[in-house]
């Protein structure tokens, strides 16, 4: 069976802009994608791409193994999509949005009520039925647009930036829905900045600079530190100055000081062998370093991001 | 799955629409119905009409009463449905665009030209209630007396009619990707309908002339007005249609049906022109020229760039579908072939006028013929030589209409700097050495001195600038074989595909 998105060598230029330059990966049916990248490095661009809205310099996109640029209606059919950034309507409800939509798709009397009916409810937006569109707050209009995208019941999820903006409590609510997605079995690409987020919710991350991919694997490989970008993170908490460590760590052998924390630092160590970490201990209180707590940390995907960059 | 009688009450409250009815236009009249500008220009209509009638049924005591009502009601209503409702639309599609919400509505189901005809079907539907609203007014002024009845009534037909065909050009309008251009066209667009209509109903003998065509008071009337109905219905599809290879995707395949439906109402063109005499069959080149402009305009500024799906129907119909594809194909390169053969079409179209004066010298100095083929030259090469400027100057762009639209406006510029300063000098023959420029051709033809130098130019002047475009079109045609190639291809899977599904009926 084909994979639910298979991209082989794709090429957009803008001009001689490469926004996307050489892209090959799959997505197989029923997991959920991650796609990370600073701004500019061709999230969106491939994003639209795969929703039939761009189309390819070069190269070949299938969805559940039909070609988007020959047969887009097709692939519409079997895709939803939720973009970074999209504008609502004036004078329009969001019962009378959806309901446009739901229209626009093709149902009609009965279904057309049970469908609305069906993604309100999902993405609880039955109490908001008779707001105008263009008066919702930001997690509520998210909300909106994941139930738009929802309405005809899509195989493949395509995601851009929907945390993007929110405030702690929604995002808390649209990670939620997007989980219970996940659970349903439906293939979710999905890009955010909060890296963190997505190491949660995601079976696979894929990484992009500059138009090409630079990463693509599980998010458990990158946070134990076994992919080819690793290290290992020590949490060291000082009493007195804090800038006493990162000066400690540049005379250090083998240490790299990675951020400041308010009552010392994160350290990175190459080696996870425990007599390591005892050496170092021994190193930093022989230094005159008054420490007061050094603890192994897990190592975030920000860590694994930012290795990754340095890396090209 | 709920069941219909759980279902919540406020869901079932959008049934206020039928299902039949195009969810775009359920969509465009549930927010243009709700809106402040529709609401301001239905209430303002009515009050200004009111007044309007009120103030003159008071004011005026001579006889042309009933006729100054009927002027202040065809201005006031022109006014809101060609200016001001079709202004609604300028950002119809480019806000959609601007918003996003574009990308959200082509991923539907809803085709690129269901989006653009809903949006503007709504308009007109609103424009076909402003009039509606109007009748009492009409009703009113009957008697005030001397109303023409079937003429006033065919006036406000063909206002509905200009105002659907005006809407539908501001929306191709809001399609254009540059803000500035869509600008300085839409208000360059109103000025002129608005002065046209000022002019029109201002004027007692433009309004006796109108008045005559609208009851057909003379023999060529029905002509003309199906002509004139013939040509705002087909410019109001063109420009709708321009509007939705704006946003369709380009494995959808725009182009074709276009240049197909122009040949065809050329052909109806043709044949009202020769229904009737010769003294309104001279008229055909003018209509040939206001027809092929257009349509020339967008085939020589479509993009180059198709999907390989596009080629299947044209390598399905074999050689004839590859030489159809020179004329027909998305693109434009082909677009440049469908231009020479309306040129080809328009020259074939003088010979309606079967009388032998047509060879020979009217009274103005200057055969028929002569007269048609060289307009037709000079303007044909109006319409290739901006494509030529953009081949040259910007020829790796995507956006080809916006520079053409530039390269005309250019043109325009500098033939005007060179209008004034050979009128103002008085010294015509600076038009000499700008004569390969098409419009200062114009200038030279109108003067009986030199117009043997626009006779002999304005043809192979058309023809070189066409032959210049050609000879840059390689690469696209590469792209149309490779397409073809690839198309093939496509066929021969498909083939394939149905041979495998025989034999496992078959077998089964």
């Amino acid at each position: 069976m084909s994979a639910a998105i298979s991209v082989k060598n794709l090429y957009r230029y803008f001009g001689k802009l490469k926004a996307v330059d050489g892209l090959s990966f799959e997505v197989p049916h029923g997991s959920v994608c991650g796609f990370i990248g600073a701004n500019g490095a061709g999230k969106t661009t491939t994003m639209r791409m795969l929703s039939t809205l761009d189309y390819p310099t070069m190269g070949s996109i299938e969805i559940c193994g039909i070609n988007v640029v020959n047969h887009p209606a097709k692939v519409r059919s079997l895709l939803g999509w939720m973009p970074d950034h999209f504008g609502n309507y004036d004078h329009m409800t969001v019962l009378e949005y959806l309901d446009f939509y739901a229209r626009a798709l093709g149902y009609k009397g009965k279904e057309r009520h049970m469908r609305i009916q069906e993604v309100m409810e999902f993405a609880d937006l039955i109490p908001l039925a008779d707001r105008r569109s263009n008066k919702l707050s930001k997690g509520m209009t998210q909300r909106l647009c994941l139930g738009r995208a929802l309405i005809h019941d899509p195989q493949v999820l395509i995601l851009d930036e929907p945390a993007a903006g929110l405030d702690p409590k929604a995002r808390v609510e649209l990670k939620h829905l997007i989980r219970i997605l996940a659970e349903e079995g439906k293939t979710i690409f999905i890009s955010s900045h909060i890296l963190s987020e997505l190491g949660e919710m995601c079976d696979s991350l894929l990484f992009i600079n500059d138009g090409r991919i630079v990463h693509h694997g599980d998010a458990e490989s990158l946070l134990q530190g076994t992919d080819a970008a690793g290290g290992f993170f020590y949490d060291v908490q000082l009493t007195g100055e804090a800038s006493k460590l990162s000066d400690w760590a540049v005379t250090s052998p083998y240490v790299e000081f990675i951020e400041d924390r308010k009552r010392g630092g994160r350290i990175r160590v190459d080696s996870d062998d425990p007599e390591v970490a005892a050496d170092l201990l021994r190193r930093m209180v022989k230094d005159g370093l008054p420490v007061i707590e050094f603890h192994k940390e897990q190592r975030n995907l920000e860590d694994a991001f930012i290795d990754i960059l340095e890396k090209q | 799955m709920s069941e219909e009688s759980n279902i919540h009450p406020v869901v079932k409250s959008t049934s206020d629409f039928s299902d039949r009815i195009s969810p775009m236009l359920v969509k465009e009249l549930r927010q243009g119905l709700k809106g402040p500008s529709f609401m301001i220009l239905f209430i303002a209509i009515q009050a200004i009409l009111a007044v309007l009638i009120l103030g003159q049924s008071f004011v005026t005591s001579y006889d042309n009463v009933g006729k100054d009502i009927s002027t202040s009601i065809f201005i006031c209503l022109s006014l809101a449905t060609c200016v001001l409702q079709p202004l609604r639309a300028i950002s119809a599609v480019g806000a959609e665009i601007k918003e996003n919400t574009i990308d959200l509505m082509v991923i539907t189901r809803l085709s690129a030209w269901r989006i653009v005809f809903g949006k503007w079907i709504s308009i007109v539907s609103q424009s076909a209630l402003i009039i509606t609203a109007i009748t009492p007014y009409l009703i009113l002024r009957y008697f005030f007396g001397g109303m023409q009845l079937f003429g006033e009534l065919m006036g406000m037909l063909s206002i509905f009619i200009a105002s659907a065909g005006i809407t539908a050009v501001f929306i191709g309008i809001s399609s254009l990707p540059n803000l500035i251009l869509r600008g300085i066209i839409g208000l360059g667009a109103v000025f002129f309908i608005s002065m046209f209509i000022i002019q029109v109903f201002s004027s007692s003998y433009a309004y006796r002339d109108l008045m005559k065509l609208m009851t057909f008071d003379f023999p060529e009337a029905l002509g003309i007005y199906a002509l004139l109905v013939l040509f705002t219905i087909y410019i109001a599809w063109l420009a709708l249609d321009f509007a939705a290879a704006a946003i369709a995707p380009i494995s959808e395949n725009r182009a074709t049906p276009r240049r197909l439906i122009t040949l065809l109402i050329v052909a109806l063109t043709f044949f009202i022109f020769a229904l009737g005499d010769n003294e309104f069959r001279e008229a055909i080149p003018v209509f040939m020229i206001i027809l092929s402009l257009p349509i020339g305009v967008i085939t020589l500024t479509e993009s180059p760039y198709t999907t390989a799906t596009v080629s299947v129907p044209f390598v399905k119909k074999g050689l004839l579908g590859r030489i159809s594809s020179i004329f027909l194909y998305p693109g434009w390169a082909s677009g440049l072939n469908f231009v020479l053969l309306l040129f080809g079409l328009s020259i074939l179209s003088c010979l309606f006028h079967n009388d032998s004066s047509a060879l020979y010298p009217s009274s103005y100095g200057i055969s028929y013929f002569k007269e048609a083929t060289t307009y037709l030259g000079i303007s044909f090469s109006c319409l290739v030589m901006p494509l030529l400027l953009v081949r040259i100057f910007f020829k790796k762009t995507d956006q080809i209409f916006v520079f053409y639209l530039a390269s005309v406006i250019a043109l325009f510029v500098i033939w005007m700097i060179i209008f004034i300063i050979a009128e103002q000098t008085r010294s015509r023959g600076i038009y000499i050495p700008f004569c390969w420029l098409p419009p200062i051709q114009a200038n030279i033809f109108d003067r009986s001195s030199t117009e043997s130098i626009a006779i002999t130019l304005a043809i192979p002047t058309f023809l070189i600038y066409w032959t210049a475009c050609f000879l840059t079109s390689r690469e696209q045609w590469k792209h149309v074989r490779n397409n073809d190639l690839q198309a093939e291809g496509i066929i021969e899977s498909e083939r394939q595909y149905l041979a495998e599904e025989a034999t496992a009926q078959t077998s089964e």
